[in-house]
């Protein structure tokens, strides 16, 4: 009896220690929760082509994590202040099916992609984005100076132009075949520029429509190197939150 | 000795040099050096090199490593004996017995200490300690895959989790037998008072325990993101945890080297007279030729590593193609390590787990020339296999076929094993006590490990089941079944000699249960998803695999409760045993013919080996396997 | 000195040890429990045979070519292979386990078993009987292997290229020769984000990486390989069956590696030649609006 008591509170000892360090792990994860954004809903149209529930959803891309954007957000709280990151937060929710409107304002300045096809606009209606410039004073890599946009909806940009991309896809086995890739343009803020004010920093703002699909979770990365060390993909490309983040497809 | 002959003894030693300056220093002393020392280094870092953007970080936390380990060491007294000579003074006969141990009662497990049988406890300490780390990792591992969208951990934290859960449990399984039964048992199996190098040995484990600090602290500086196996140049693109993992790998393996060495010359130069290589216990051999294999594998990861470190903090490019380096050079150099480890880890406890069989049965091991030349077979073919890992990597594709040919060649002595252990079992009077019951756990478990690891070897096959579970369930089954369940029949064999209690049956059979059946549920689930083909080290998968990993989850709840068992009873019957008599199994080999608590020097009297270890049920003369006191003088002792 | 001279133990010496401890086998035959540990290793066997026979299909996926499919033969005939000695293993370990319940309960040990150093005519056939096993083994590895490294003439190319942490593909321009002087042409380059191979065809991934080592894993064409920065790591296979499965990232590359997958099937050739056709514009291709024939 004595020892069915002993091994039993040995198992339940060493389940605590265990719970206590799998909490300790999850909250680590998670070491800036930043809430997740819910879409805003439009009623229902034709945007996507048919008619669907219309939701749309805002953020924007920061040239580092310093910040505090017009509406009095934290870019990115407790993150790395000198590294770039999407913002005020990186976790998106939109109900299943609804045609999702994204409007991305991008800040930070840019270059070229490891892989030219993510310049191309792919998944959205049309394969087309449109993009809006305000005050970028940066020369494209083509020489086009300053790099602006006049919000005519287009299906790429060069691929030496590129800022931040959003790329999202399902989780294995959700929406197998979903894929929407956005590229982003530059607008030449750096990291301590400390942007984010919409009325005095250049920025790019990209808008883009898509169907989503079924209910799960999504995960969107950025696949511009704007990290360090091999290809350009260590540091905060690596770090979970500042480039990469997920949809929720509810 | 009388009483105060002991208690006069013990006075000089402690009022000895060793006794007066070092009689502080223990793991507490360590702690602070290493802290000490790595924040000088880290404070020196950060006011010269850390202004570098791509490298300032690597080569900080390079400096804060390096002080680690080697102030840990100066705090614990490592380098005692060194510095000693350095200084121009040798050390004297009392200030080796303080470094013995002398008159220091239970502190000396908390000291560099120099008796083997110190050694040999604190590395078992070690192992649970590591394995319960491991254990705990695993958990979150499997609590992650409960769910198909589970979002417990972040990828990134699960990846980092991944990582020192396979690191941690490499080091454990590598050290679990060579570190506490090859230290404490084999020199007294061989007749010996000590190991050749007892200083080397105190080193060892004080050197390992400074390597695990740094592995934990890749958590806290950004996870290691590669696995356990840190491919490059994936390993190269993370942070700074990879210059951490380095240096835990860098420490360990001068710890092993070193053990290594230490095994190897002791079994060459102190076996008792008469001990001839045929008359050696197989643990013996066993416990030489994992040694021998890691003397020539470990020093490749030491070098690989070592690269790894000069990628990250000074810039070169082993390792990145866009500067010139290769991830195969990364690859190869690390397999060339990792096949053989993979026998380091399974050869000493196969030696253990036949001393048991041969116990438990009362009968002599069955071809013992063969299971030798078996596992000097295992080990020189091991060296020869390791693209079998490589398979798919897209290098070398001609030479598919002769590693195909190699790796399959060592299911030949791998299968002799499994002959050898039939044979000492077919027709003994079995007697099951609890390391039978481990011991059969690894027959089956070995079985199915093996069945597996020719799937794997047969390339058309590999290129299905490559990087899927499959490949994990595969190597869960041969070093945790297999090894491990060895592992474990040895220490339920050697508890009453190491902590002179006898260990709770009834207890460590409710264990066994746990632990045999929460294994199999865990990992024949596994099987069945690397069937169906789902990707190994991944933070989410496609529902397809939901059922599976449901049942494996539960699973490895059941086996992490039974080693949580098991671990109480090991506990608990240390502290409040039953008093364990000198030679309770009735074993013939030279470990249990000596007192229990084993005396200093091992044994009271000289040792004169007549026959081997194995006599069960031979004539009378052939039943001794040595024979005590000086030769004019000689009594049959012990032998039954 | 401690004490061994245990109380009471019956130490069993054999005085002759041939005729008592080993016999002649036809002696042996008759003994009990060998003719049990043999009926136990005859069904063991049975069993491993037909669970290696019937349960690997349905425990792997339905493959869509030939090499898929020798994945799934290799494990039927491997596991049939190893079912005799892994069940006499089994076997001789029951054997043992039912031999000692009359000793489970004893403190001390048992009286000695017969002193059996050793069996050459066991040792010989075992090491005889693997080692025929293992050439077994090895000529059905080579041959199959050997089969597989035929280079068809004429292929379809299509440049896989992974990345953290997507794949992509691209199909350059050409026109592949088929037998029966049929062709398939690509007009224009175009590239793709899910992976569509026309039936029966010839196809030559070319992998590659752009940053790290990712593992290009096309679950049910049995054929796998990394993909290297700055290599070009060619797999061949000729799809045979049509179906849709999953392209995996098998090796672990960085923080959504485990998101790193895509669709594939395989689809009747006119069903390629329209869907090829929709990257006219330039646009990225997609699995969207593939007609006709897919299972």
């Amino acid at each position: 009896m004595r020892r069915l008591l002993g091994a039993g509170g040995a198992v339940l000892l060493g389940a605590a220690v265990i719970a206590l360090v799998g909490v300790g792990f999850s909250a680590q994860a998670y070491s800036s929760p930043r809430g997740v954004q819910k879409a805003t809903s439009l009623g229902t149209d034709m945007t996507c082509g048919k008619a669907l529930p219309h939701v749309t959803l805002s953020f924007a891309t920061y040239a580092d994590a310093s910040g505090t954007n017009d509406a009095g957000q934290k870019v990115h709280p407790g993150g790395n202040p000198s590294w770039p990151s999407y913002g005020p937060t990186n976790i998106f929710q939109a109900p299943a099916h609804a045609c999702v409107t994204m409007h991305i304002t991008q800040y930070d300045s840019g270059g070229s992609l490891n892989n030219p096809v993510f310049a191309k606009v792919q998944g959205t209606i049309g394969d087309t984005e449109s993009v809006v410039s305000s005050g970028n004073s940066v020369s494209g890599c083509d020489g086009t100076s300053p790099l602006t946009y006049d919000g005519t909806p287009i299906s790429a940009i060069q691929p030496c132009d590129v800022g931040h991309t959003f790329s999202l896809r399902g989780l294995p086995g959700i929406a197998p075949g979903f894929f929407v890739n956005v590229p982003l343009p530059l607008a030449g803020n750096a990291a301590g520029d400390n942007v984010g004010d919409l009325n005095s920093d250049a920025h790019q703002t990209v808008t883009f429509s898509f169907i989503a699909g079924p209910k799960g979770t999504y995960a969107w990365n950025c696949e511009y190197p704007c990290g360090l060390s091999v290809a350009g993909f260590g540091a905060v490309m690596g770090a979970y939150g500042y480039m990469s983040g997920y949809l929720h497809v509810v | 000795m009388t009483t105060t002959q002991e208690r006069r003894l013990e006075d000089t030693v402690l009022g000895s040099a060793a006794g007066r300056f070092y009689r502080h220093q223990n793991f507490g002393t360590g702690l602070l050096g290493g802290v000490g020392l790595g924040f000088l280094l880290w404070l020196l870092g950060e006011y010269t090199v850390n202004n570098n953007p791509n490298y300032g970080t690597d080569m900080v936390v390079t400096l804060t490593m390096l002080g680690w380990v080697i102030g840990f060491n100066l705090g614990v007294g490592t380098f005692n004996a060194v510095l000693h000579w350095i200084l121009g003074h040798d050390q004297t006969k009392e200030d080796e017995l303080y470094a013995a141990g002398v008159g220091q009662g239970k502190s000396r497990y908390w000291k560099y200490c120099t008796d083997h049988k110190v050694v040999g406890t604190q590395y078992l300490i070690l192992v649970f300690v590591l394995f319960f780390i491991g254990g705990t990792l695993a958990m979150m591992i499997r609590t992650q895959l409960l769910t198909p969208n589970s979002s417990f951990l972040s990828p990134q934290t699960y990846n980092a989790i991944v990582s020192i859960h396979g690191m941690t449990m490499i080091i454990a399984t590598i050290i679990m037998v060579s570190g506490p039964f090859a230290n404490f048992i084999m020199p007294i199996m061989i007749g010996a008072k000590d190991m050749a190098f007892p200083r080397l040995n105190a080193m060892s484990i004080w050197v390992i325990v400074s390597a695990v600090p740094p592995l934990m602290a890749t958590f806290f500086v950004g996870g290691v993101n590669a696995g356990w196996t840190t491919y490059a140049p994936l390993s190269v693109q993370d942070g700074p945890a990879m210059v951490c993992f380095a240096f835990t790998i860098i420490t360990f393996v001068v710890s092993v080297t070193v053990a290594g060495i230490n095994t190897l010359i002791t079994v060459l130069t102190m076996r008792a007279p008469g001990m001839t290589f045929s008359r050696m216990p197989v643990f013996v051999w066993a416990s030489v030729i994992g040694g021998a294999l890691g003397l020539y594998a470990m020093p490749a990861f030491l070098l690989d590593m070592t690269m790894m470190v000069s990628d990250h903090a000074t810039g070169t490019s082993f390792f990145v193609s866009a500067q010139g380096g290769s991830g195969w050079l990364w690859e190869n150099v690390f397999w060339i390590m990792g096949h053989p480890e993979v026998y380091v880890i399974l050869i000493p406890p196969v030696g253990a787990l036949m001393e048991v069989l041969s116990t438990f049965s009362r009968k002599p091991m069955f071809a013992y020339k063969m299971i030798i030349g078996a596992m000097i077979g295992i080990a020189g073919l091991s060296i020869m296999v390791w693209a079998h890992h490589m398979f798919t990597t897209g290098w070398a594709p001609d030479l598919a076929g002769p590693f195909m040919l190699t790796t399959e060649l060592i299911s030949i002595p791998t299968g002799i094993i499994f002959l050898c252990a039939i044979g000492t079992m077919w027709r003994g009077s079995n007697w099951v006590r609890l390391p039978m019951y481990f011991g059969f756990l690894f027959i089956w478990n070995f079985i199915v490990g093996g069945v597996t690891g020719i799937y794997l070897s047969d390339v058309p096959a590999d290129d299905y089941f490559h990087g899927n579970m499959f490949v994990t369930a595969h190597f869960h089954y041969t070093l945790l079944g297999g090894a491990m369940i060895a592992a474990t029949a040895g220490l339920c064999y050697w508890f009453p000699k190491v902590t002179g209690r006898m260990l709770d049956e009834k207890t460590g059979r409710a264990a066994f249960w746990l632990i045999a059946i929460g294994f199999q549920v865990t990992y024949l689930a596994q099987f069945y998803e690397g069937f169906k083909g789902m990707p190994r080290r991944v933070a989410n998968y496609d529902p397809i695999f939901a059922p599976e990993n449901v049942v494996s989850s539960i699973g490895a709840y059941v086996l992490m409760a039974g080693w949580i068992v098991l671990l109480y009873a090991l506990v608990s019957s240390w502290r409040s045993g039953s008093i364990a008599p000198a030679n309770p199994w009735s074993a013939k080999s030279l470990e249990w013919q000596t007192l229990t608590p084993v005396p200093l020097e091992n044994f009271l009297e000289d040792v004169t080996v007549v026959n081997d270890p194995y006599g069960y049920g031979e004539r009378a003369e052939l039943q001794v396997h040595a024979v005590f006191g000086s030769t004019s003088d000689a009594h049959h002792g012990e032998g039954h | 000195m401690s004490s061994n001279h245990n109380h009471g133990i019956h130490h069993a010496t054999y005085q002759s040890i041939d005729e008592e401890v080993a016999p002649g086998l036809h002696k042996q035959l008759h003994r009990q429990h060998v003719r049990g540990t043999l009926y136990v290793w005859a069904l063991l066997t049975v069993g491993g045979i037909l669970a290696g026979l019937y349960l690997t299909p349905i425990l792997m996926p339905h493959m869509n070519s030939p090499e898929g499919r020798a994945a799934i033969e290799t494990v039927k005939v491997f596991t049939v292979a190893a079912a005799p000695v892994a069940a006499l293993v089994c076997a001789v370990a029951i054997y043992s386990l039912i031999n000692s319940r009359h000793r489970s309960h004893l403190d001390s040990p048992p009286v000695d078993g017969p002193p059996l150093r050793g069996n050459a005519l066991a040792s010989g056939t075992w090491l005889v009987v693997s080692t025929l096993l293992v050439v077994f083994l090895l000529f059905w590895g080579l041959t199959e292997w050997a089969s597989q490294q035929v280079v068809h003439a004429d292929a379809l190319q299509v440049n896989v290229t992974g990345q953290q942490w997507l794949w992509t593909y691209s199909y350059p321009a050409q026109t592949v020769i088929l037998p029966g002087a049929k062709t398939l042409t690509v007009p224009k380059a175009v590239d793709a984000t899910t992976l569509n191979l026309p039936i029966n065809v010839p196809v030559q991934f070319n992998v590659t990486s752009k940053d790290v080592t990712h593992g290009f894993w096309p679950t049910q064409l049995g054929i796998q390989g990394d993909a290297n920065p700055g290599v070009n790591d060619v797999l061949r296979t000729t799809p045979d069956h049509l179906g849709k499965f999953q392209v995996r990232c098998s090796q672990i590359c960085g923080l959504y590696h485990a998101y790193m997958y895509t669709q594939a099937s395989v689809i009747p050739d006119s069903a390629f030649t329209a869907w090829i056709a929709q990257g006219d514009a330039g646009r990225v291709l997609t699995s969207a609006k593939i007609t006709g024939g897919v299972r």
